[in-house]
This record gives structure tokens, C-alpha cells and sequence, in this order.
């Protein structure tokens, strides 16, 4: 018996020894890596659509909620705050006295808060990043091309909400990495009105190739023009009301007819070949106005997000239903653009 | 025929007694018979030719010696003298006779050793000798014998003895020969207290050992385990990595903490330092059956008082005057209206602890057993008693000796911990308590229609009741199995091997069943009840979580063991590897239209919604300890780990851990022969290298890719994302602790007083963090952690003690220990401060870490005129004039930085973390026929408490006010140092409720840890029940506490709400049967 234990024993020792350091190349079981990714299609359109997800959308500007997120165990009550923008513009107010935007609503916006910043590089390098390796990404060409066509259309958004708030801002268009010389990694601003243009011109460029209809909640043609019309529009009146300061950090030196020009082209071609339209289905303006964000995918809707983990009417799910991105098409400068999460929230609870 | 044949030939054939120690007897030798008859001389001095052995005889007793130079010519000496003395040896517990005693007569190596039932005989030359009695485990007696024949003496247990075994990295080690700073305690000091949580038996017990009890919650009512003062410590059961805190405590043979050096052979995971359990096994003999029962009641140490209804409106009226009349107050304060106290009407005064435990202990020669069963019931302190928590252990550790060369252990635990909680959350619960108004009734005429406390539209009492809000299960299984295979060569004295295996796993399914409720109103006038409306129906849900982890951990090892004259040289080479991983799901739905059956069928898969996730790991290591002793004098150890991860890319995953230990026992030295006073000294020195890598953020840390993230919808179908990590560090590995640590041991004479003392320095190098400001913002993405961070840590810890017995049988002991420990940043990488004040104030490099940052306050403003000459700008407003807003009774703040302006920069360290610098124990002991009294005074400070929200601010959210708040500033008790500031609404205060020393809290605090009283009741009489021992047993745990501390307990979270479970006293009576 002692030979067949000094055997055994040697032979465990012996595996031991030698078999193990296979257990070190474990991998995480919840990482892909980047050359899974760039060689899946579907993990590339994944890396897309988280794009859509992180882009700015009214969801990102309605502040926070006191509790988290929705989907909870039961335990904790729904949250049902409303958020800064609503609560400033009136439209509004905490039920509870102690969440902060019930200051808001009282004493007006507090600067040092920061709640209208918005500063998403991070979302510029994730296309900058998708711009640069779909090239060498397992996707047919027809794909890639409408890939980094929307990749380029989120990066455009992105741009407009940073020059609405800070004019120029440094306009970077590659990936960055840590070895990059000093005087790239910290360039310049660039002027208000070369990020303007940038835009413009992206979205002009993108709207030539990308598909006249995309699938639901995806940038196409029509979107580009949307934020190519919104955005000259935007430039158009710097130009023609604004002043230049800060050697064109802020203000436009352009003439602003040629800005007005092509916000009035981009929408004439959204109405006229895009085969949208106002939403006018109701006579009554108020309940128009309300069935605009319930109504799916009416013909004023240019581009929407939605988060359907449940069907409308569960209370505690209602905030991720309302993620409507809200660039709602026409009348995007005379709408106020900021509109009630709260007022929506109701409606959805009470009307479906 | 072997020499030990010989010997027991000898010892068959005559009344000689030959006395030897095995190590000089060489088992290889054979003596050729010469046949036929011989005299014992001739045989001895056969045996002494060829083993190099020499005898005296004294008397009947023969000594066998070893033979250490040619010149001991004299191989036979017979000394025929002195007197006979016989005796017994008895243990003081139990009175039973001792076998196996040493019965020396001093300076002369001549002796005996007592029988099976503790009995003696011994010759000595004459009347002057003394007799030594000694005993492993047990304290050293010495005894003149004078005209003594008979010499009974019961010898008293050694709980420190030097003699002890004392666990340290896969092995174990005399505590004599101990180099490092290793604290011990034996698992029957434990078995006693009356806690649930191993955790919360070890506060006090040990130098060096911080342990903080955050909650007393059943099932939850763990403690935060620190060594010395460092982070989460390495645990291990049996030499595998495991929670060792809800093992039976009557399972457990010993726990060490390796606190230095003496961790580092457990390498990368070492660096807080490394506590060992060991769990009991069986010794040879007839079944030993031992029945553990104890009862006892658990209660809140601190039980918070609300305001009653009169005091409620007298504070409202403080801020806003005239709410409520003077009449209207006094009704309830004269008690013509009533007002509820909601605290009381939620939580019971005391809750039932229950727990048993049945073992069995014996085995043969060859086969060992130790098996165990042990239960807890642990009810709460909530009146609806619907949290309640219950454990089963079951544990089987069995030896079998195969053969003389192969040994086999197979040991099997198992453990089921089943909690139950209501619905609601403590937090939950907690909140609608806070927001009791006493002026509503607790409980309505019709106690099935809940009430609701007046604010929050529920009732905590109701809400924390499973049969209203439903509940949430956890059922908690752990299996461990280990197997080994010991080996020991019989072609090589002293070399062994082994290979072991454990496989361990658990699982957890917890339920979450939601059901909806009402709160109703009454009217007493109408006797009418209507349900609440606005209370949140969220639906019926319910949620089912499914935990599994599983670790396998493999260790073959190489042991060589081997004295060489005064050389003795002992090493370990060791393979080990574990791995390990987990995965969890989740499946839920809503929207259940009734609440009669619990299942998950029960409701529509509209509603559905599940998440899971899951993770690997694995560990290989390269293991060696050697050991060198010289005469017993110098000890020297060296050890070193060769660890690797997988988390770490494969040039940077391998870390290299080694250590040095020294010791010199001046005790054993000639020029210390000659004195009386020092037993025992020993001076130790150690340094060694280990590691930390239990962050979340250094996992797979090198490896760039992407990670699933929230489904995007397109065309109404959900599409799963993935996004960035981040940017990876190749070069992440582990972060590297260097710890020196230097002591001392020393014992006085009989233990008069013993001390030991260590002072340690540690240095972590490596820690993970980012880099500051070295990208702008532009760039995008954060940069990855690296090793960058460097802190150290100082420290020492002081045990003294004293032992005694007294004359008329009373014995007894004391001992205290003292540790402090504190750490610094040594780097931390942050922007280099332009401005020297800001400097000062929040550079981390080069400042202690356990600092608490906030305004010094002034006290409390008492006049008008007070404000108006203070010319600092307190609120900041100046569009309204300075400090308009400010009124008497506001917190008077100091302009650190002079420019009149109180804001971020006069803030200042003001005070500590909430980990205590010094903790200390005192315990003492007192024995006498048969009656034990323990007592362990247990002590923190060093750091500080800052409650908030609700425990700093009356009517916080609206809140009802603590009843402390009553001490508050009024224009009447104008006292700038109030002990509150002056009662504002609910919109709070921004000037009194900043971080300021006004609030901020010294947490030290003194507290009766344990008592025990026990009683023995002799074995003269239990053994006529046939009972081998009986004791019974009354014990109290937290049953008193100093602090200044309020209004909740010093170890509560700080910048706590009061939402947590209280922390709990608990008194138990109980008895421990054997037979």
C-alpha cells in the first residue's frame, strides 16, 4: 500500500509543479477585449448604441434624483423628483423641502452648482476612438461608413451642447493617448465659430451618406440635418447679436444670413423630402402638446430614445421610459426645450 | 532486540524504573542476546558499548544518559541513598490526577514522571531536595521536601505557558521559540461569551487587535477587524482563506494573529496582517461527550429617546412662536392628552439568544475524532420580532493513521445560516421612527388597522412586521471539505510531506417579497377608520437572488525537522494554489395582483426583469520557511512566498515576498543561570515584505477592453451596449508592505509579572491610485491606477501581566494590554499647492491619514450686540448686510485664515477617523475551589463620531426631535456653550450645521466588555452522577459603557443618522456537562 501512496504523492507533486500556471491566465469573465470587439459586428454596433446611450439627451440635464435609480428591490419609495431644469423654469417643484431642487425653484440657479455643466470628453474620445478602429473593424463597408457616419453625428452633439454653454472650446477629432506630444494634449481653444462650423459641416458631410431612415432611436439623414438647421440657426444669431470677445472665443465674424441660410435649407429638405411634419393631431393645443411625447414615433419626432424595460403605466419604471431625446423636430427654436419631467411622468401614470 | 526492548525486558523482569528520553535512544540498533541468564549490568553496559549511552541508578530508578565525550568513562553509576517519597499529581480544575507530570529533583536531571492516574515514586538523596513538578500547560511547582514522605500537589493550568503551541503560517510553533509578534488566544477563553460573532468575542482579548461592532443587527452583527490599526486582515480556517467568524466557537482549538513579519509567508495577501483559526480535533481515548446550552437576553446599549408631544410643540414654538398655546402644551404635559413614544412602541427592551452545541471527542491509537453540532437562535430586539437569526454548524474532523508512515485527515463543515428580516430595511424602519410625531397613537382601538405616525403616512411599529410589508430571507450554506495526506519518511528521521485539499463553497438565496399595504386614519369621536390615501403602492414584488462562490485551495509541502547537537534546523517548501469564482442571478417580476402565493409564477412575465454577473480568480504560490536554533539561545527564521494573480499582466504578476526573523532568549544564557528574578526574556527583531491587492479597482486593471453596459432600444427591441474600461496599467501589480517590528518578552519569577512589548513601523509602497492633473480634461478618459501611493504606519502594543496563588487555594490573574498605532501619507500623488495655506490644509503627503477636516467653533452667539461686533462674515451674503441671517444662539465660527471671511479655507483638521488610535484590555481572573470570576474591561480612543441629519438637528426634513435636543440654546438658557445652538425649522441652518468642532464628538469610551461567573462542581461529586465534569456558567457582554458619547453608541457609524440596529448587551446563563 506505501508504494501506491509514494506514487500518488509524487504525481500530485509532480502535477502540482508543473499543471498550474495555466489557472493564470484566467481572463475576466465580464471583459471583452478590444480585439473582440473591433471583430464582432454585433459588439461593434454595441459600442455604437452605448454611444446613444451616453449621448446628451434632456435625460442628462434633468438633475438628480434623490434616490437612484428606479428598478429598486421595493423597498425604498419611487423616486418621482423633478429635476433642475423644470424646477427653475417653474414648471415644478420637490415635494420633499430637503432635495435640492426646491432651492432651485425658490432662490433661482446657483452658479457655483454647476447643474447646467456639461463637459463630455470622454463621449469625444469613445468616437474618436470608434471614427479611428472601425476601419480595421469586421463590418462591410456599407455598415462602417453609417457607422462612423452616427459615431461622427454623436460627436457633433456633443460639440453643440459644450459651444452653447462655453463658446470655443478645444476641438479634438483624434484619439489622444498618453504618449502625445504636451502641445496636443493641451491644445488651444478653438474659436466659437470653427466649432460651429465643424458641426455644420459634419452634418452636412454625414447627411450625403447616411440612410434616409435609420432604425428607430438611430441618427440618419434627417437627424444630421435636424442639428445641422439647429445649430446654423444657433450660429446665425451669435453672428448677427452677438459681439466677439476673447479673440472669437465667443462671438461669430461671419455673416449671419449664410448661417440662417442653411438652418432654413436643412429644414425645408427635413419637411419636404423627409415626410416629417408637425404634430398636429389635436385641436386642443394643450392635449396636442402632451400627446406629442406619448405618441410613438409621430411624424414630429425626428429622433428618440426609449428605454421600454416595462410597458408604460408602472409607476416606479416611468423615469426610464422618459428618455425621450428631445430633438424634436420643426419648431425646434420656438419650443421651449426644456418641458416637465414631472408633467410627462403624470400624464404617462394617469393616461396609459 | 532493540534498546527499548531491552529496557522494558529489564523493567518486566525487576522492580528497576528506567527513565529515558527517546530522542537518545537510536531505534536502529539491535543488541544481540547473549541467551540464558544475565545480570541488568551486564545488559546495560552491553547497550552502553554499542549506543554510546551511560545509566545511574538511584535507588529503584535508572537514568539513561547520553554519553557526550569519551571522557564520561564512568558508563554505570549507582547512587544508594535518600528517602522515598510518593505522591499524586492533580489538576487543579477538576481534580483528577495529571499523567505524564515531571517530578525532577532539581539540579541533578534526575526524576520520574507520574503514571496514567497522576501517581509518583521517586527516590531522593536527602531531605534538602526539591522536587520540580512540571507539565506542559501547566505552571512549574517546586517543593522542598523536608520530612515529607507524601507529596500531593495539584498543579495549576499555564493559560500563558511558554511551553504553549502557538499556530503560526502552515505550521506551528513553540511560544518559547516565537520570533514574531504573534497574539494568541485559546478557543476555550471564547466559548463563553455571549456573542453570535466570533468577531465581537475577540474586542479586547489581544494586543493589537482593533475591533470596532458597527451593528447589532441579528445576522449582521459583525465587526470590522483591524490589525493594528491597518485594513481588512488575511482570515484563514485551517490553513484556507475563509470567514472565520461564524464558525461554533466551541469548535475552535486556537486563534493566532500574525501581526508582523510572521505574516509575510502569506504574501501578497498578508500585508494587514493575518489572523489563523484552528479548529479543534479528537486525541485518543474513550468518547468524551460535552453538552454546551446557554439562555440569555440581548438589549440595545443605548436606547435613544424621543421628545414627547409637549416637549415637540415647545420646540416648534422656539423657531416659530406662538404655533401652539401654552395650554395646548401643557395638556400633554400634565398628561390630560397622551403622547406616544414611537421608539418604544417599535422595539422591545430585550430579545432571547439561544444557543447549544453537542461534541464528541475520542478515537484509538490510529483513528481520532472530533465531531460537533452546535445552534443559535437569535431573536430581535423589534416588538414584531419578524428579524430573527439561525445557525447551524456541524464540523467532523477525523485523523486516521493509516500506517506508521501515512496519515490521513478528513474533515467536513458545514454551516446554515438562515436570517429573516421584514420587508422594510433597519434604514427604512429607522427613517419612519425619526419621523414619528408623538402626538399620533401608536396603535388604534382596532390594532389590525395599522397606524401611521402622523408625517410619513406609515407606522414603523406596523411596517417592521413581516405579515404587513412581507419579508426578505437569506439562506446562507457553506460547505468546506479538507483532505490531507500526511507523510512521514521513514528512510529519513524528520522529513515529512503533505498534500491537502479543500474544497469550499457557498450559496445564498435571498427572497425579497414585497406586499402592499394601508395605513389607516381614526377618529376617535366616530370610531371611524380611513384608509390613508398617498401611501406608495409600488405592487407586490418579488425578487429571488442566487449566490455561489467556490474555492479550491491545494497545498503540497516538503517538512524537514532536525536537531544536530545544539543545532536545530527545521524547513518547509510548500507549492500552493487556490482558485476560486462566483457567479450571481437575479430574477424578479411585479405587478402581482394578489399577495396569496409568494412564487415566482405567480405574477406575468410582463413584468419580469433579471441581471446576473459572475468572476474568476486563482493564486499560485511558491512557499519556504527555514529555521535555525542554536542551544535554544538564537533563533532565526527566515521565509519567503513567491506569489502570482491573474489579475496582473503576466510580466508583472509575480511578487516576491521574503522575511527575516530573529530572537535571542537572554534567559537561557549561563550568565542568567545565577539569578532568581527573570524566568524567561526574550528580545525579538523582525522585517518583512508583503503585500495587498483586495481592491476592486486593481482587478484585471491591465487589460483594456470593454464591458457590457445598459441596453440600448432601437426599433422597440433592447440591444445590448458595451463600453470602454478605460485606460489599462500593463504595469499594475501588487502593492508591497514592509513591516519592522521589534520585541521584547520577559516573565518574572513565577509570573509575579509578565510582560511583552513591540513597536512596529510599516511601509506600504505601491498603493494603487491615479495620477493628478497629468491630462487635461480634454483628453477623455481617466488615467489607469498605478502603484503609486506610499503610506506609513508607527505603533507599539504593551501586554502585562500578573499571575499569582495564594496559600489558601486561590489563584488568580491579571493582565492588561495597550496598542496605538497611527499612519501617515507618505506620497500621495496630488498637485503641487501654489498657495502655502492650502498647502498646509489639504496636502495629504507628509499629514496623517486619520484626519476629520471642519470650522472650530467660538460656542454659541448670546446677544445682538455679540454679532454685530463680530466682524467676521459668517454667511457669506453681503448683499443683505453681514450676518443678517445670523441670530443668537448660532454657532460662533473662528476666521482661521484672518480675512473675515469664514468659508473652505478656515477649515482645519479637527479631529480623527472613526478608527480609534488606542485600544486597550484589562482582564482579570480569580479561581478558587472550583468558583471562577473572569472580568475584560475593554476601552477606545483616539478617535472621534460626528452624528448627522437627525442626531445633530432637531426637525431635520421634519423630523421628530431626540429628546436632547432639549438642552438646546434658548433666550432663556442664553449659555454660549449650549449644548445645542438654537431650534430652527426644517429647512435647516446653514451657518450651525457645518462641520465643526461644535459637533464633532471625542468617541472614547470604557466599557465592561465581559464578566463571567462560573462554578465547577468537583469531580467527587459529578463522577457520582457518572458525569465527568459539570460547570454552569452566568456571563454579561457590554453591559456597562463610560462615554461621552450621545446619544448613540461609540462604535455607531460615524456620521450616522441613528439608522442602524443598536449594538446589544446580552447576559446569558448556561452549563457545560461532560461525560
Amino acid at each position: 500500500m506505501n508504494k501506491i501512496f509514494k506514487i500518488t504523492i509524487i504525481m500530485l507533486l509532480t502535477a502540482a509543479f508543473m499543471g498550474c500556471e495555466d489557472l493564470l491566465d484566467r481572463e475576466p469573465l465580464d471583459i471583452i477585449s478590444d480585439e473582440a470587439v473591433w471583430s464582432d459586428p454585433d459588439l461593434i454596433l454595441g459600442n455604437l448604441l452605448g454611444m446613444y446611450d451616453k449621448a446628451p439627451t434632456r435625460r442628462d440635464f434633468h438633475g438628480g434624483f434623490p434616490w437612484g435609480g428606479a428598478w429598486d428591490d421595493g423597498n425604498a419609495e419611487g423616486a418621482h423628483e423633478p429635476g433642475f431644469y423644470t424646477t427653475y423654469s417653474d414648471e415644478a417643484r420637490a415635494g420633499y423641502n430637503w432635495v435640492g431642487s426646491i432651492n432651485n425653484n425658490l432662490n433661482g440657479l446657483d452658479r457655483s452648482n454647476n447643474e447646467l455643466s456639461y463637459w463630455n470628453y470622454d463621449l469625444i474620445r469613445d468616437c474618436n476612438v470608434l471614427i479611428t478602429r472601425i476601419d480595421n473593424g469586421n463590418l462591410d463597408d456599407a455598415k462602417r461608413e453609417q457607422f462612423k457616419g452616427e459615431a461622427r453625428f454623436i460627436r457633433a452633439l456633443v460639440y453643440f451642447e459644450l459651444v452653447k454653454r462655453y463658446g470655443g472650446v478645444p476641438l479634438i477629432t483624434v484619439v489622444q493617448d498618453q504618449t502625445t506630444p504636451l502641445d496636443e494634449l493641451y491644445p488651444e481653444r478653438n474659436k466659437e465659430k470653427e466649432i460651429y462650423d465643424f458641426i455644420i459641416d459634419e452634418c452636412n458631410d454625414i447627411a450625403g451618406y447616411l440612410p434616409d431612415r435609420n432604425q428607430v432611436g438611430r441618427a440618419d439623414k434627417y437627424t444630421a440635418l435636424a442639428l445641422l438647421s439647429r445649430a446654423a440657426l444657433y450660429a446665425g444669431s451669435i453672428a448677427k447679436y452677438g459681439t466677439v470677445q476673447l479673440d472669437g472665443l465667443l462671438g461669430i465674424d461671419a455673416n449671419p444670413d449664410t448661417y440662417f441660410q442653411k438652418s432654413l435649407d436643412a429644414s425645408n429638405t427635413i419637411v419636404s423630402e423627409g415626410g416629417y411634419a408637425l404634430y398636429e393631431r389635436y385641436d386642443d393645443k394643450a392635449e396636442n402638446y402632451r400627446q406629442l411625447f406619448l405618441d410613438d414615433n409621430n411624424a414630429e419626432v425626428i429622433l428618440s430614445g426609449h428605454s421600454m424595460v416595462f410597458p408604460k403605466g408602472i409607476a416606479s419604471i416611468i423615469l426610464m421610459y422618459c428618455r425621450v431625446m428631445a430633438l424634436v423636430g420643426g419648431r425646434m427654436c420656438n419650443r421651449r426645450s426644456i418641458w416637465s419631467m414631472r408633467m410627462i411622468m403624470s400624464m404617462v401614470a394617469t393616461g396609459l | 532486540m532493540s534498546i527499548v526492548e531491552a529496557f522494558n525486558f529489564i523493567e518486566s523482569k525487576t522492580d528497576l524504573k528506567i527513565n529515558y528520553d527517546e530522542k537518545d535512544i537510536d531505534t536502529n540498533l539491535r543488541i544481540i542476546s547473549a541467551g540464558g541468564k544475565s545480570t541488568v549490568e551486564k545488559l546495560l553496559l552491553n547497550i552502553s558499548e554499542v549506543s554510546n549511552l551511560r545509566f545511574r541508578q538511584v535507588n529503584l530508578s535508572i537514568n539513561v544518559l547520553k554519553n557526550h565525550s569519551s571522557f564520561d568513562s564512568q558508563l554505570l553509576e549507582v547512587v544508594i541513598d535518600g528517602l522515598t517519597i510518593s505522591g499524586k499529581v492533580t489538576s487543579i480544575v477538576d481534580g483528577e490526577g495529571l499523567p505524564g507530570v515531571n517530578v525532577l529533583i532539581k539540579d541533578t536531571g534526575q526524576g520520574t514522571v507520574t503514571d496514567i492516574d497522576g501517581n509518583y515514586v521517586l527516590e531522593v538523596p536527602s531531605e534538602e531536595a526539591i522536587l520540580v513538578f512540571s507539565s506542559v500547560g501547566y505552571v512549574k511547582e517546586e517543593v522542598r521536601v523536608g520530612d515529607q514522605t507524601m507529596i500531593n500537589i495539584a498543579l495549576v493550568e499555564d493559560i500563558q505557558a511558554l511551553s504553549e503551541i502557538v499556530v503560526v503560517g502552515y505550521g506551528t510553533q513553540q511560544k518559547v521559540n516565537v520570533t514574531g509578534s504573534i497574539a494568541s488566544l485559546k478557543g476555550k477563553e471564547i466559548t463563553e461569551v455571549p456573542t453570535s460573532n466570533i468577531a465581537n468575542s475577540l474586542t479586547g482579548r489581544m494586543a493589537g487587535v482593533v475591533v470596532m461592532n458597527r451593528s447589532g443587527e441579528p445576522g449582521r452583527d459583525g465587526a470590522d477587524i483591524a490589525i493594528r490599526g491597518f485594513g481588512k486582515p488575511l482570515t484563514l480556517v485551517d490553513g484556507v482563506e475563509a470567514d472565520f467568524t461564524r464558525l461554533d466557537p466551541n469548535d475552535i482549538e486556537n486563534i493566532s494573529v500574525l501581526k508582523d513579519a510572521s505574516a509575510a509567508i502569506y504574501g501578497a495577501r498578508a500585508g494587514n496582517g493575518v489572523i489563523l483559526v484552528t479548529t479543534k480535533r479528537g486525541s485518543s481515548g474513550k468518547p468524551t461527550i460535552r453538552l454546551t446550552g446557554g439562555y440569555g437576553l440581548q438589549g440595545s446599549t443605548i436606547y435613544p429617546e424621543y421628545v414627547n408631544y409637549a416637549e415637540y410643540m415647545e420646540l416648534t414654538n422656539d423657531y416659530n412662536p406662538g404655533s401652539y398655546s401654552s395650554e395646548e402644551i401643557e395638556a400633554y404635559r400634565s398628561g390630560d392628552k397622551e403622547s406616544y413614544d414611537w421608539y418604544d412602541a417599535t422595539f422591545r427592551k430585550t430579545a432571547p439568544i439561544m444557543r447549544t452545541n453537542v461534541n464528541v471527542n475520542g478515537g484509538t491509537e490510529s483513528t481520532k475524532y472530533f465531531i460537533s453540532y452546535g445552534f443559535l437562535n437569535q431573536e430581535s430586539v423589534l416588538r414584531s420580532n419578524d428579524t430573527n437569526f439561525k445557525q447551524h454548524n456541524v464540523r467532523s474532523n477525523l485523523n486516521i493513521e493509516l500506517s506508521k508512515a501515512f496519515e490521513v485527515r478528513l474533515d467536513m463543515a458545514f454551516r446554515n445560516e438562515n436570517s429573516t428580516y421584514p420587508n422594510a430595511s433597519m434604514e427604512n424602519i429607522m427613517t419612519h421612527v425619526a419621523f414619528a410625531n408623538p402626538r399620533y397613537a401608536t396603535v388604534y382601538p382596532d390594532a389590525s388597522k395599522p397606524s401611521h405616525n402622523g408625517y410619513s403616512l406609515v407606522g414603523p411599529n406596523y411596517l417592521s412586521s413581516q405579515s404587513l410589508t412581507g419579508y426578505r430571507d437569506y439562506q446562507y450554506k457553506n460547505t468546506s471539505v479538507n483532505a490531507a495526506i500526511n507523510y512521514k519518511a521513514p528512510f529519513l528521521e524528520g522529513l515529512t510531506g503533505r498534500a491537502f485539499l479543500n474544497y469550499m463553497y457557498d450559496d445564498t438565496r435571498q427572497k425579497n417579497w414585497r406586499k402592499d399595504y394601508n395605513f389607516y386614519d381614526y377618529d376617535a369621536g366616530t370610531d371611524i377608520y380611513s384608509e390613508r390615501t398617498g401611501v406608495s403602492k409600488d405592487g407586490i414584488t418579488l425578487n429571488e437572488y442566487f449566490w455561489r462562490n467556490h474555492q479550491t485551495t491545494a497545498q503540497f509541502s516538503i517538512n524537514y525537522e532536525q536537531e544536530f547537537g545544539k543545532h536545530s534546523v527545521k524547513s518547509l517548501l510548500m507549492n500552493e494554489i487556490i482558485e476560486m469564482g462566483s457567479f450571481n442571478n437575479r430574477a424578479g417580476r411585479q405587478s402581482f395582483t394578489n399577495s396569496a402565493v409568494d412564487q415566482i409564477f405567480a405574477s406575468s412575465a410582463e413584468t419580469q426583469f433579471t441581471e446576473g454577473s459572475a468572476w474568476q480568480d486563482a493564486r499560485v504560490s511558491y512557499i519556504g520557511r527555514f529555521n535555525y536554533e542554536y542551544d535554544q539561545r538564537y533563533l532565526f527564521e527566515f521565509t519567503f512566498r513567491n506569489d502570482a494573480s491573474p489579475r496582473f499582466h503576466k510580466d508583472y504578476r509575480w511578487g516576491f515576498f521574503p522575511s527575516f526573523l530573529a530572537g535571542w532568549r537572554v534567559s537561557e544564557e549561563s550568565f542568567m543561570k545565577n539569578q532568581n528574578l527573570i524566568q524567561h526574556l526574550k528580545l525579538r527583531l523582525s522585517y518583512g515584505e508583503s503585500g495587498y491587492d483586495a481592491y476592486d479597482n486593481m482587478y484585471f486593471n491591465y487589460i483594456s477592453g470593454y464591458r457590457y453596459g445598459p441596453a440600448q432600444i432601437v426599433d422597440g427591441k433592447a440591444i445590448p451596449t458595451v463600453e470602454t474600461t478605460g485606460l489599462a496599467n500593463e504595469q499594475a501589480t501588487w502593492e508591497r508592505m514592509t513591516i519592522y517590528n521589534a520585541g521584547v518578552d520577559v516573565d518574572f519569577t513565577d509570573r509575579i509579572l509578565w510582560a511583552e512589548l513591540d513597536v512596529f513601523y510599516r511601509y506600504r509602497d505601491g498603493m494603487l491610485g491615479q495620477r493628478s492633473l497629468s491630462l487635461p480634461s480634454t483628453f477623455g478618459a481617466e488615467l489607469p491606477y498605478e502603484n503609486i501611493n506610499s503610506q506609513n504606519s508607527r505603533g507599539f502594543e504593551i501586554v502585562l501581566g500578573h499571575d499569582n496563588r495564594l496559600d489558601n487555594g486561590l489563584s488568580y490573574n491579571i493582565s492588561g494590554n495597550f496598542s496605538y498605532a497611527r499612519a501617515k501619507w507618505d506620497h500621495f500623488d496630488e498637485a503641487q499647492f501654489a498657495d502655502e495655506d492650502n498647502k498646509e490644509r489639504y496636502q495629504l503627503s507628509g499629514q496623517w491619514v486619520n484626519r476629520y477636516f471642519g470650522y472650530k467653533s467660538l460656542g454659541l452667539f448670546t446677544s445682538q450686540e455679540e454679532i454685530d461686533a463680530y466682524w467676521v462674515d459668517q454667511d457669506g451674503d453681503n448683499g443683505n448686510g453681514i450676518n443678517h441671517n445670523i441670530m443668537p444662539g448660532d454657532v460662533k465660527y473662528f476666521d482661521y485664515n484672518g480675512d473675515s471671511l469664514i468659508n473652505e479655507l478656515d477649515k482645519h483638521p479637527i479631529g480623527k477617523s472613526n478608527i480609534p488610535e488606542i485600544f486597550f484590555g484589562v482582564s482579570a481572573g480569580l479561581e478558587w475551589k472550583g468558583f471562577d470570576f473572569s472580568m475584560l474591561w475593554q476601552g477606545a480612543s483616539g478617535f472621534n463620531v460626528a452624528f448627522s441629519a437627525e442626531a445633530q438637528q432637531p426637525f431635520y426634513n421634519n423630523a421628530t426631535p431626540l429628546n436632547i435636543f432639549m438642552d438646546r440654546w434658548t433666550p432663556e438658557n442664553n449659555d454660549a456653550n449650549a449644548r445645542f445652538p438654537r431650534t430652527v425649522g426644517a429647512d435647516g441652518s446653514d451657518n450651525n450645521y457645518k462641520a465643526s468642532t461644535f459637533w464633532l464628538q471625542d468617541a472614547s469610551y470604557l466599557r465592561l466588555k465581559n464578566v463571567t461567573l462560573g462554578y465547577t462542581v468537583p469531580t467527587s461529586l459529578s463522577s457520582r452522577v457518572r458525569l465527568q465534569s459539570v460547570r454552569v456558567y452566568i456571563t454579561g457582554q457590554n453591559l456597562v459603557t463610560f462615554t461621552g458619547v450621545d446619544p448613540y453608541d461609540p462604535e455607531t457609524p460615524t456620521s450616522g443618522r441613528g439608522w442602524d440596529y443598536p449594538q446589544q448587551r446580552t447576559a446569558m446563563m448556561g452549563a457545560i456537562i461532560s461525560f
